[in-house]
């Protein structure tokens, strides 16, 4: 019993939860500052890369937390934009946007609903699981290319109704220009972080971890595992319906955002933040995102290349990500300031 | 075997028939087990102690036969519903989820079979004082309090063996199936492990497969011994080891 610190006497600043605290009120000041700070354009890419982020989050539950390898996970994301395109080609107002947005997030919920019940259930499962949803990815790319009324085509989806909202006190909002997107965006990816953060500190998200290391042990102890595989992957499809919802902001949706290729680059962010630590996959995107950005500027054609590069580089040095490389760093510090009082 | 109309028997098998290709992993066994007693499957590598096992818990359908758990039939229930009756079940190896901690293990194994919006928090569970007594009591006993942070695959063998046995009790159960508890442990785990089963014992039915015949001894009110996936003999400890027979199929396969 020496007199070594207790915890009531730590400093507020070491305390998680104001130390928490703090991080938020810090990230929602670099939030609101962006638009103020950066130029139109800079914006307008951080706002696509912050509607991506919600895609990489909603992937990281289904892949980091549950294991469930989906190689078709941006065909949900492509699926909602068209919905809510289509709906707001048809429909204008804030009644139409709200349409959209049931309709941007139902479509594809609905579309995993269905892939669980007869995949999960019927024991599809690991590289298998992947490949369906592979082919299924290009079976919506083509059937966007083809069915040209309805989509638009090649060609994509445009001059749709821009998206309205109501707001109490500021009236019908029009999400269009450079802020009002940005926004939005920033408010869902803030609601589905915080979505994400609950479920996998529930026992369900548990019961998800426990699943992608033995589900046949899980089973084991009485739990219906396809049925909870089941529920994450609709959870996460419907995130990604969300932001393909927010995504027709951009003014254009294409069949490009069902495809492959698309899906592949998500796997990519998730990798290199960091699977299965939510923040990660987060700053992935961004960072990816930017980073694909510049190098596209500078080499037209090769850029992929070196976006394939890092990543090798990140999967060989950091198999974990990004994220936890940066995390344990600062755990080793707290841990080293803390050491007097772990020994007491 | 009056033992078959009991009352108070919680597992009641019999004739079970189980092939692989050409080979009887199980050739008409049967097998009845009275509540809270320690029951020991013993007999020589193939001689169809995992496959029973694997049966009773409803991993494998068998080619023919009964099986009545807590007296009512399972034949047709698959593994979940069967450990949702009361039936835990431990496979040969161990098996815990290695990147949950402890406190973890013990939070989904309580929450087993109930629904996703108890899981998610949304609704309130009711939580059974006496087995959460019994678990802390045990996380005491087998000095798992300290690693309740730690990630099972952090934790020794010893301790992920331990793990397992106290996540199965987290579910309540009326049986348990234990294949090789003892297995790999240092000489002062094992003990531990029997008085821990012999503990078990006054509140459930325990039936354990086991190699080492000391840990038998240590645990068991008594013994079968299975051979070619029949049953060669049964009885109390020293009756069987004083069988010739027993001491032909197994100890002699044991030591060649």
């Amino acid at each position: 019993m020496n007199a070594t610190l207790r915890p009531g006497r730590m400093s507020w600043i070491t305390d998680p939860r104001s130390r928490r605290l703090l991080v938020l009120l810090a990230l929602a000041a670099v939030a609101a500052a962006i638009p103020a700070a950066a130029s139109p354009y800079a914006v307008g890419l951080t706002t696509r890369f912050v509607v991506f982020s919600i895609l990489a989050l909603s992937m990281d539950l289904l892949w980091g937390y549950g294991g469930v390898v989906s190689f078709g996970h941006a065909m949900f994301f492509g699926l909602g934009a068209y919905a809510a395109a289509i709906t707001l080609s048809h429909l204008t107002g804030v009644s139409g946007t709200y349409l959209a947005f049931v309709i941007g997030i139902g479509v594809p919920s609905l579309l995993a609903l269905g892939l669980g019940f007869f995949l999960f259930y019927s024991a599809v499962a690991g590289v298998y699981f992947g490949i369906v949803t592979l082919a299924l990815s290009v079976v919506f790319e083509t059937l966007a290319v083809v069915s040209r009324d309805f989509t638009g085509g090649m060609d994509g989806l445009y001059g749709f109704a821009i998206p309205t909202i109501w707001l109490p006190g500021l009236g019908n909002v029009e999400i269009w220009g450079t802020e009002n997107p940005y926004i939005v965006s920033v408010v869902g990816l803030a609601v589905c972080f915080g979505l994400a953060r609950w479920i996998t500190r529930s026992s369900f998200g548990i019961a998800i971890r426990a699943i992608r290391d033995d589900e046949a042990r899980l089973e084991l102890l009485g739990y219906n595992t396809a049925f909870l595989k089941t529920v994450l992957l609709v959870i996460t499809c419907a995130m990604a319906g969300l932001a393909g919802t927010l995504y027709t902001t951009v003014g254009f949706v294409s069949p490009q955002l069902l495809g492959v290729f698309f899906s592949t680059q998500v796997l990519v962010w998730v990798g290199i933040g960091g699977r299965g630590t939510l923040v990660g996959p987060i700053l992935g995107t961004i960072l990816v995102g930017f980073l694909e950005t510049i190098l596209s500027g500078e080499y037209e054609n090769i850029w992929p290349l070196f976006v394939g590069l890092f990543f090798l580089a990140i999967v060989l040095f950091w198999p974990r990500g990004l994220y936890p490389f940066l995390e344990r760093g600062a755990v080793a510090v707290r841990r080293f300031r803390r050491t007097p009082e772990a020994t007491g | 075997m009056t033992a078959a109309t009991s009352p108070d028997l919680v597992v009641s098998a019999s004739g079970l028939t189980k092939h692989f290709g050409g080979v009887a992993a199980l050739d008409d066994f049967s097998l009845a087990v009275a509540d809270r007693e320690i029951r020991c499957i013993v007999g020589p590598n193939g001689a169809g102690k995992s496959t029973l096992f694997k049966v009773l818990a409803g991993l494998l359908r068998p080619d023919a036969g009964r099986i009545q758990l807590l007296g009512s039939d399972v034949s047709r229930l698959n593994a979940r519903q069967i450990a949702r009756m009361g039936v835990a079940t431990k496979l040969q190896i161990p098996r815990v989820f290695p990147s949950l901690t402890v406190r973890e293990h013990l939070e989904i194994a309580t929450r087993a079979g109930t629904g996703v919006p108890q899981l998610l928090g949304l609704r309130r569970r009711r939580e059974s004082q006496a087995s959460a007594a019994l678990i802390s009591e045990l996380m005491t006993d087998l000095d798992l309090v300290r690693t309740r942070d730690r990630q099972a695959q952090e934790l020794s063998h010893g301790q992920r063996q331990w793990l397992e046995i106290v996540m199965m009790l987290a579910t309540q159960p009326r049986i348990l199936l234990l294949d090789e508890p003892g297995a790999g442990m240092a000489g002062d785990e094992k003990g531990r492990t029997a008085d821990l089963l012999r503990e078990l014992a006054k509140r459930m039915a325990v039936v354990v497969i086991e190699h080492d015949l000391a840990f038998v001894q240590l645990i068991a009110d008594s013994v079968i011994v299975m051979h070619r996936g029949r049953l060669l003999t049964q009885g109390s400890f020293d009756e069987i080891s004083r069988d010739p027979q027993v001491g032909l199929v197994y100890l002699g396969s044991a030591t060649a």
